[in-house]
């Protein structure tokens, strides 16, 4: 077999080609070794032990001989013995295709029609399975079935007991370091089948006894003389029965090659392998087409499976020959051994019911050889076939064809399988798992929306601030709308009375400065405290130079000087009677400024015609304010007065300050006063100041009397702001009281 | 009230109105007191914007400038130079510009400040305490010794333990902790006395000021409302 045919293009290619040189398609299936091969047990094994053929012809195991009869029958016959293996040689001499006809699965129920029929009568029912050991060459066969033949039970034995008691005179053991034998040699039936010739040569020959002698006789030539002898005595002499399976279908094919000749019921020989012998003959004599042989065909079998094929029924075997000259010729031997492996597993599987029908009532399973039942082409498909899917798709062409699921359509994406889930869960405590629950809690309730807790139309706040008010009200009103002035004046205080003494002996139409710095705001106040006293310098025809360091203080000192001369009856009008010099910027640093030199810093008045003051008179007799008579500061705000007093009074020399200042003002300015020297020669603080001022002059509060009407109203006003004040504390601890009652009740409670 | 004119009817009714508007504050905030507050902060910010121009701009810069003499112009060239670099504080990138303005009026501030704190209230003040147990001068001035004498033994007794409560330097103990020293605790205490007693009447003057604002409104709205009730 030099050439192999492509399965693909058809055409013919060398057979040491791996692919086919015209289209490029792999010629060797890329298959694993098939079992068959691997578990074929090595040649030495089953060889006989040389001592055997050491003897004359008589000592010489029947087995043998009936070898050398066959061989020698082989040899007058020509070739007809091969040609009645000749498909199997054919087959097994093309790797590619016997890769596809072994199969693992030896089960009898996948054995296709052919085997089976032909297997029914002769082979043991169950399959025998044999198992060899790896390397170490303690091989074990083990065969499987209901009626394993004695012969092979007793080989088996006897190598099991061989192979443990002397392993080095196996043949096997002969073998190279490291080589296998068994494989090697079973690869090929065709080394098989030579190398039984060669040895049967060798025996004729008498190349045994010595010149000729293999490998393992030389091991024997070093044994001592005689010992021969006794290792033959001792070795246990193979009966004819104890063939090998191997070697029992080659000796059955050889003795089928030969003139068949050999007695069918030979013990040993399995009685299928007698009909198969018999029916042998008939291919000697003639090679008739298939599905034109007669109803005597040996190959019952394969008839069966070209029946079962084309859904003939098993019992009609005398159908007319025109029905089967409807099926065609059919050989699975000529033409693409796939098309008849094809064939063959479509039958199987489409006919599954036939199948069925068959292996239960007429088949009974077969007992194959093992080397036979490797070569089994639907073994391997139907292998794959139970291995598989039955969805898969079933191979239409090449060496693979007729095998279903062996080439996965999608090897990447039909296997994609969802991902493992792999636990995410961490290993926390119960505490920590607490606390991130707690956390989580919180990460979502900050993003839930809050309803906005409604705000109570009547608050306590608010209730408290409309009491206050009210009760504030009605005691500043009442007083103020029945013009009540019940309510006697303060007396005379010391800063009050210092106040009237200096302004009482000042000169006439003295210079006095007045500054106005107080905001809009406390303008009620100021102006109740200033009515009196500037209704006093008025009296003296003091000429007023006002001056502010407020922007609003300009504005508030006209109305001041308009309301005072108007309810005094004075005519305090224009640049003459007074000068309102305006506003004097940058705060302490315009102070400064003012006190060291007035005359720059505020050269204009602020009228329509921005008079130069200080160029007229009585301004003009004053270079500096120490030429003044009296410093009176207005003011609001301590600050602004504590910033008169420490910028402008050093700067006054003896011309004495007195401050006019609301009640707020007063606890910052007063320690001024009270110094030692005095700073401050005088004050006049709030509506109590004015009205004692008024107390004081008595003539003054009859024209102005600013501060006697508000005094009743600020009696009262104080009054129920200090009843307020007590009743609100009074509340405030008499709810603690309770508050704590409560608690302590709840305390004891629990 | 037949006397009145119209500008000063109108002014009084809007007064009036306003007064009202601020006085609804006591029912919460709401638009007539922000319509008020808004009114009275423009107003008074314009009035001030004017008088800024013509009481100090125009006065004590321009004129100068343009009518002035030659020292006069360069007097004013001074304070012109550095109103215009302030005006660089306007602009974020340009604000350097106006620093030695800024650092000008800081300065000058600061020490004028200082100067005056010292001279016009940290030695004055000091030497009146110090006074107030001198006996010549409680001789001189003519009340009665003894009174004088524990008056000034009071305020040295505020002014000494208020300044000690205010005094918190102490020191570490072994423990890590910090106390000040036993007899300045004591100090302090007394101190905490005055203070109180300080912050009483200035929490007094401040509703005394607001209760007297709160009067002149009410009699303001009394002289609107009372001719018109009663005629005359």
């Amino acid at each position: 077999m030099d050439e192999i045919r492509c399965p693909m293009c058809g055409k013919p290619n060398p057979a040491d080609l791996e692919e086919c040189q015209h289209c490029q398609a792999r010629l060797k299936p890329l298959m694993n070794t098939s079992d068959w091969q691997a578990e074929e047990p090595p040649f030495p094994e089953s060889t006989p032990q040389p001592s055997d053929t050491s003897g004359d012809e008589a000592s010489m195991d029947e087995w043998l001989s009936f070898l050398r009869e066959n061989e020698e029958a082989g040899d007058d016959q020509g070739s007809s013995g091969d040609s009645t293996f000749e498909w199997l040689e054919d087959e097994t001499d093309d790797e590619s295709d016997k890769d596809i006809w072994m199969g693992p699965d030896e089960s009898d129920e996948d054995l296709p029609n052919w085997l089976k029929e032909m297997g029914t009568d002769d082979l043991p029912t169950e399959p025998e399975r044999v198992h060899f050991p790896e390397e170490e060459g303690d091989q074990e066969i083990e065969l499987e079935g209901e009626e394993e033949p004695d012969w092979l039970q007793k080989i088996r034995t006897r190598q099991m007991e061989e192979s443990s008691v002397q392993p080095e005179t196996e043949f096997g053991s002969t073998a190279e370091p490291g080589e296998t034998a068994g494989p090697e040699l079973g690869d090929d039936l065709d080394e098989e089948l030579s190398l039984i010739a060669e040895f049967e040569q060798d025996i004729d020959t008498g190349e045994y006894a010595g010149e000729a002698v293999p490998e393992f006789e030389i091991e024997q030539e070093a044994l001592p003389e005689g010992m021969e002898e006794e290792i033959a005595d001792e070795l246990p002499e193979p009966a004819e029965d104890e063939f090998p399976a191997w070697m029992a279908g080659v000796v059955a094919g050889s003795a089928a090659a030969a003139s068949l000749e050999v007695d069918a019921e030979t013990e040993g020989l399995p009685e299928w392998l007698s009909d198969l012998e018999k029916s042998s003959t008939l291919d000697q004599e003639e090679i008739v087409p298939f599905g034109e042989e007669g109803d005597d065909l040996t190959f019952d079998w394969l008839q069966s499976q070209v029946r079962a094929d084309q859904d003939i029924p098993f019992g009609d075997m005398s159908e007319p020959e025109g029905e089967l000259a409807d099926i065609g010729p059919v050989s699975p031997f000529v033409g693409d051994l796939s098309d008849f492996l094809e064939d063959a597993e479509l039958s199987t599987l489409e006919s599954g019911d036939v199948l069925e029908e068959t292996k239960g009532e007429d088949l009974a399973p077969a007992d194959l050889p093992h080397w036979l039942e490797a070569m089994r082409p639907i073994d391997a498909a139907a292998g794959m076939y139970a291995m598989g899917d039955k969805d898969a798709p079933v191979e239409s062409s090449g060496p693979l064809a007729g095998l279903q699921g062996v080439l996965p359509v999608e090897p990447e994406i039909a296997q994609l399988k969802k991902p493992i889930a792999y636990a995410l869960r961490l290993q926390v405590s119960e505490n920590q798992q607490a606390h991130a629950d707690l956390f989580e809690k919180l990460v979502k309730s900050e993003g839930e929306p809050k309803a906005i807790a409604g705000r109570p139309v009547l608050s306590s706040q608010y209730l408290f601030r409309l009491i206050i008010f009210v009760v504030l009200l009605l005691a500043i009103a009442w007083p103020i709308f029945t013009n009540s002035q019940v309510v006697p004046l303060p007396g005379l205080s010391p800063e009050v009375l210092d106040t009237s003494k200096i302004i009482g002996d000042l000169p006439d139409n003295p210079l006095v400065l007045l500054a106005v710095d107080y905001e809009p705001g406390l303008a009620g106040e100021l102006e109740a405290i200033s009515a009196v006293v500037v209704d006093h310098l008025m009296l003296k025809g003091a000429y007023l130079t006002l001056v502010s360091t407020t922007p609003n203080g300009p504005a508030l000192a006209e109305r001041m000087i308009a309301e005072i001369s108007a309810s005094g009856g004075h005519s305090y009008q224009g640049i003459d009677r007074y000068a309102n010099l305006g506003y004097i910027p940058g705060g302490v640093i315009g102070l400064q400024g003012f006190a060291r030199s007035p005359r720059q810093v505020a050269p204009y008045a602020l009228d329509p015609d921005s008079t130069s003051v200080w160029t007229r008179p009585p301004l003009d007799q004053a270079q500096n304010l120490a030429e003044f008579d009296l410093v009176a500061v207005l003011s609001d705000d301590p600050g602004r007065a504590k910033a008169w007093i420490e910028q402008v009074q050093p700067a006054l020399d003896d011309t004495p300050m007195v401050a006019l200042i609301s009640s707020q003002a007063e606890p910052l300015v007063r320690p001024y006063y009270h110094a030692y020297p005095k700073q401050v020669q005088g004050m006049v603080v709030g509506l109590a100041g004015g009205g004692s001022y008024e107390n004081a002059h008595q003539d003054l509060a009859a024209r102005s009397g600013v501060a006697r009407r508000y005094w009743d109203a600020y009696t009262l006003g104080m009054l129920a702001a200090a009843i307020l004040i007590g009743a609100g504390g009074v509340v405030n601890v008499i709810a603690k009281i309770l508050e704590t009652q409560k608690q302590a009740k709840a305390g004891g409670k629990s | 009230m037949a006397e009145m004119s119209l500008p000063d009817l109108v002014g009084s009714i809007l007064g009036f109105s306003l007064t009202l508007m601020v006085f609804s504050y006591v029912f919460g905030d709401n638009a007539l007191f922000r319509a008020t507050i808004h009114l009275f902060i423009g107003a008074a910010a314009g009035y001030a914007a004017v008088v800024a121009w013509y009481n100090v701009t125009w006065p004590q810069l321009f004129l100068p400038l343009i009518l002035g003499s030659q020292s006069e112009r360069l007097y004013a060239l001074f304070p012109l130079v550095l109103s215009g670099l302030l005006l660089f504080k306007i602009s974020p990138r340009l604000s350097g510009y106006g620093s030695p303005a800024v650092a000008y009026l800081v300065g000058v501030g600061a020490a004028v400040a200082i100067g005056g704190a010292v001279l016009g209230t940290i030695f004055p003040q000091t030497l009146a305490t110090i006074n107030l147990l001198d006996l010549e001068a409680i001789r001189q001035s003519g009340e009665t010794p003894l009174w004088l004498l524990i008056q000034g033994l009071l305020i040295i007794l505020g002014t000494v333990t208020t300044l000690a409560y205010f005094h918190f330097g102490a020191r570490q103990k072994l423990d890590g902790s910090a106390k000040r020293a036993e007899w300045i605790e004591i100090l302090a205490l007394i101190g905490q006395v005055f203070i109180a007693i300080t912050l009483g009447v200035v929490l007094a003057g401040v509703f005394t000021s607001a209760l007297t604002a709160l009067i002149e409104r009410v009699n303001y709205i009394a002289d609107f409302i009372l001719p018109l009730i009663t005629g005359q």
